[in-house]
């Protein structure tokens, strides 16, 4: 590698962000070249003079109550376009089955032991393990979803919610009640059990928007001067 | 999984580009909230803290441009004076970084502050913001420099003040 080569490099190199092929040829040209150490020198020297201004930024910690928060705002937007919901096959079939109006009545009470299956099924582990008992200062209420957020299977408790989610769907709600059962269920583990849901308003179609990252807000540069803002 | 590994991050993140520590947590259980409604259209084609992330810069940016001028420079104002009082040089440092990163452009805040203070890697941040690498590379290099000129000059005009 020559030195042209090397200045193109560098920068990356100082960063840690190089293959560790390119990374050795590198090296070896650094040995023998005092101009290109020299500027390897001054890029580690500016970047850690502005690393190490922004590592005064403060850190700071969320509120105890902050998961208590997330879940309570959960249920109630819940509710996406019926094409955004991944078919699952099983739950496919009951709903088929479930939609004969013989089957109506049947259909909610298996719909019910289904829910209670799952929900002990989620819980039941987690009182059985004594080293995971919740942190001090933690006021989060037991719940389906707060269960799935402690499992360490990142993957698993995404699929999780999925289920949940598509089970939410086949509940019976109207259209736009999405995870209604689900705010139901939140609420029976935080108090006590209510005779009736509470209904959920329906949301306007106007929530159902795209979602925000699709906005583009940071892919063009010129949509966001900082000239209109403080 | 999410919402106990990610809650401290997200809501730094969020109080990294806000300021403010009551818009950061509001922000963060926006963003989780949206993550977790919106679960079906994860796709899983990138990790799902990049994905909380990008909805976490996508709120906060929104926030800013919503705020009203006057109304975040008196608090700002305000801030600062208590800082100078209670909390010494290292209030001051901050101040001084915050007002910096302030005149930087939001693309070039953002890629700073998920390079530097969540020490996120080249990847990892075009994950999020949705652009290429080679943008990242480039956005970072421009930040630094207009940063480190940006901080230059205002230690100038601290010197002409003493
Ligand atoms: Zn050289």
């Amino acid at each position: 590698m020559n030195c042209r080569e090397m200045k193109r490099h560098l920068p990356d190199y100082a960063e840690g962000e190089i293959a560790a092929a390119r990374a050795a040829e590198i090296e070896a040209h650094l040995a023998v070249c005092a101009a290109c150490r020299a500027r390897l020198e001054t890029l580690h020297g500016e970047r850690h003079s502005v690393r190490r201004a922004l590592q005064a930024l403060p850190r700071i910690q969320a509120s105890p109550d902050f998961e208590r928060r997330v879940l309570e705002a959960l249920p109630e937007r819940m509710a996406l376009p019926q094409r955004m919901v991944r078919p699952l096959s099983l739950f496919d079939r009951l709903d088929a089955v479930f939609a004969r109006p013989v089957c109506k009545l049947l259909g909610s009470s298996v719909f019910g032991l289904l829910c209670g299956l799952l929900i002990v099924s989620l819980l039941a582990p987690r009182s059985l393990s004594a080293g995971d008992s919740p942190a001090p200062g933690d006021t989060t209420a037991p719940s389906v979803l707060a269960a799935v957020s402690e499992g360490t299977d990142e993957v698993a408790a995404i699929r999780q919610l999925r289920r949940l989610y598509a089970l939410g769907r086949r509940s019976g709600a109207a259209e736009d009640d999405g995870l209604h059962w689900l705010h139901h269920v939140e609420k029976v583990g935080k108090q006590a059990p209510q005779e009736k849901p509470p209904r959920l308003q329906s949301l306007p179609r106007s929530n159902k928007k795209e979602p925000p990252w699709n906005a583009g807000i940071l892919v063009s540069p010129s949509s966001s001067s900082s000239g209109s803002w403080c | 999984m999410p919402l106990r590994r990610y809650r401290d991050r997200v809501v730094n993140l969020a109080y990294h580009l806000l300021r403010s520590r009551e818009d950061a947590e509001d922000t963060a259980q926006e963003a989780f909230t949206q993550a977790f409604s919106a679960i079906n259209s994860f796709r899983g084609e990138s990790q799902f803290w990049t994905w909380l992330y990008r909805i976490t810069v996508n709120l906060c940016l929104h926030r800013r441009r919503r705020a009203k001028p006057c109304e975040s420079l008196d608090e700002q104002e305000q801030n600062d004076a208590e800082e100078h009082t209670d909390a010494g040089a290292q209030a001051v440092t901050k101040l001084m970084v915050e007002r910096t990163l302030d005149q930087l452009s939001a693309p070039l805040r953002v890629v700073l502050i998920l390079r530097e203070t969540h020490d996120l890697n080249y990847e990892e941040i075009a994950a999020v913001l949705n652009i290429p690498v080679g943008t990242v590379r480039s956005r970072l290099s421009a930040a630094r420099l207009k940063f480190r000129q940006l901080w230059q000059d205002a230690e100038n005009e601290e010197e002409q003040h003493r």
